[in-house]
Order: structure tokens, then sequence, then C-alpha cells
């Protein structure tokens, strides 16, 4: 049975690859159809990410209620252990996207495609992060 | 923590459990503090404690440290 912790980190991996894998989908069709540059992304985002906060909360709200008692204490040091691998492998893909975005702002890239490309290593790192955990928590399961 | 052979600290936690009235994992994890999981990582060898919880874990079973933990040096 899995730990409440191990349990809101899937609800966490889910809620972001579900949610921005929307969002990068839908930027995706936008740069096919060629409308990259007057496409308003900002309003989609926004919207999108009000809905990650509530599914986010909802979701890890009913976890709680399942494991209440578990919920309200603190992470143990393997559980910390865990956190602190997946943070670093988290930070090594958020600095390959952020030298990677530099690299194209030299080259003159658009905002569209650099703001977007920035929020895309932000989001791969979150989604990494919480895979992570969850690899680490089923390998010493 | 990743690779079990790297792990050369073994113990007697599962024995001891039975001796101690067949206590769960989830008996001594609130004892120490700890979650399930993690008692069971430690059982298996998976995962090992640090010094402190090693010592707790001694103190639940009222023995000391060297009869619950054995240090297995690795094989060449």
């Amino acid at each position: 049975m899995m730990s409440f912790r191990e349990k809101s980190a899937w609800v966490s991996l889910l809620a972001y690859a579900g949610v921005y894998g929307y969002y990068f989908w839908v930027l995706s069709s936008v740069i096919a159809a060629g409308q990259a540059t007057t496409f308003r992304f900002g309003d989609l985002l926004v919207r999108l990410m009000v809905l990650l906060a509530i599914v986010e909360l909802a979701l890890q709200l009913l976890i709680a209620l399942r494991a209440p008692r578990e919920a309200k204490l603190p992470a143990d040091e393997r559980e910390r252990l865990i956190t602190l691998k997946a943070t670093r492998i988290a930070f090594h893909v958020v600095m390959i996207g952020a030298a990677t975005i530099c690299a194209a702002i030299a080259l003159g890239a658009p905002s569209f495609y650099t703001t977007n490309g920035l929020f895309l290593a932000i989001v791969v790192a979150e989604v990494a992060r919480y895979a992570s955990q969850v690899v680490y928590f089923r390998r010493d399961a | 923590m990743r690779d079990v052979d790297r792990i050369h600290i073994r113990n007697e936690i599962r024995r001891l459990r039975f001796e101690h009235g067949e206590m769960t994992q989830a008996e001594l994890a609130d004892r120490i503090g700890m979650t399930r999981q993690t008692v069971n990582a430690i059982e298996q060898a998976k995962y090992s404690p640090s010094l402190e919880v090693a010592f707790q874990i001694a103190q639940v079973f009222d023995r000391p440290l060297e009869t619950v933990f054995h240090y297995e040096p690795a094989r060449r």
C-alpha cells in the first residue's frame, strides 16, 4: 500500500502532466497553424494555472482525508531524502532548459518561443521531480 | 538506497518484531515516528537508517545496537 507522500507525488505528477500537457498540446497546434505571433497564450496559461491549483488542492485534500493521521505527520528521513534526490534531478533539468533558452535568446528567437520554452523547462523539471519521487518510493517499497 | 547489493548493513528487525508479540511494521513505525513503508525499507535492507533512528529501533526492542544491525563488508 502506498504511503500518503507517495500518493501525493502521484497526484502532483498526474495534475502537472495533464494540465500543462494540454497547454503545450494547444501551443503545438497554434505553431502548426502558423499563429504563434498572434496567439494570446497568457489568457490560457492563467486559466490553466487556476485549474491546476484547484485540481491539486481537491485531490491532495481527498488523499489527506483518507489518511488524516499520516497526513499530519512530518516527512520521515527516508521521505526527505527522496524529496532531496528528486529535487536535484529537477534542478539539472531546469538548468539545461535555462541554458537552452539563453542560447535561443542570443540567437534572436521570438519571445513567444523563449517565454514558452522557459515555461516548458519549468514544467518538465516539475514533472521530472514528481516522477523521480514516484520511482524512488516504488523502488524502495 | 538504490541498490540492495551496495548496502552492507543487515538487521534482525523482522525476527525481533516476531519476538516482541508479533509487533507489526506499523506499530514499530508509530514507536519511532516513521512511516510503515520506511520501516519496511529498513527491514528489507533497501534503506540504511540514520544512527539516531537505528538507536531508536534498538531501544524499542531493548537491545544493544549491534544485535539489531550488522555491518557486512562487501564481497570481492
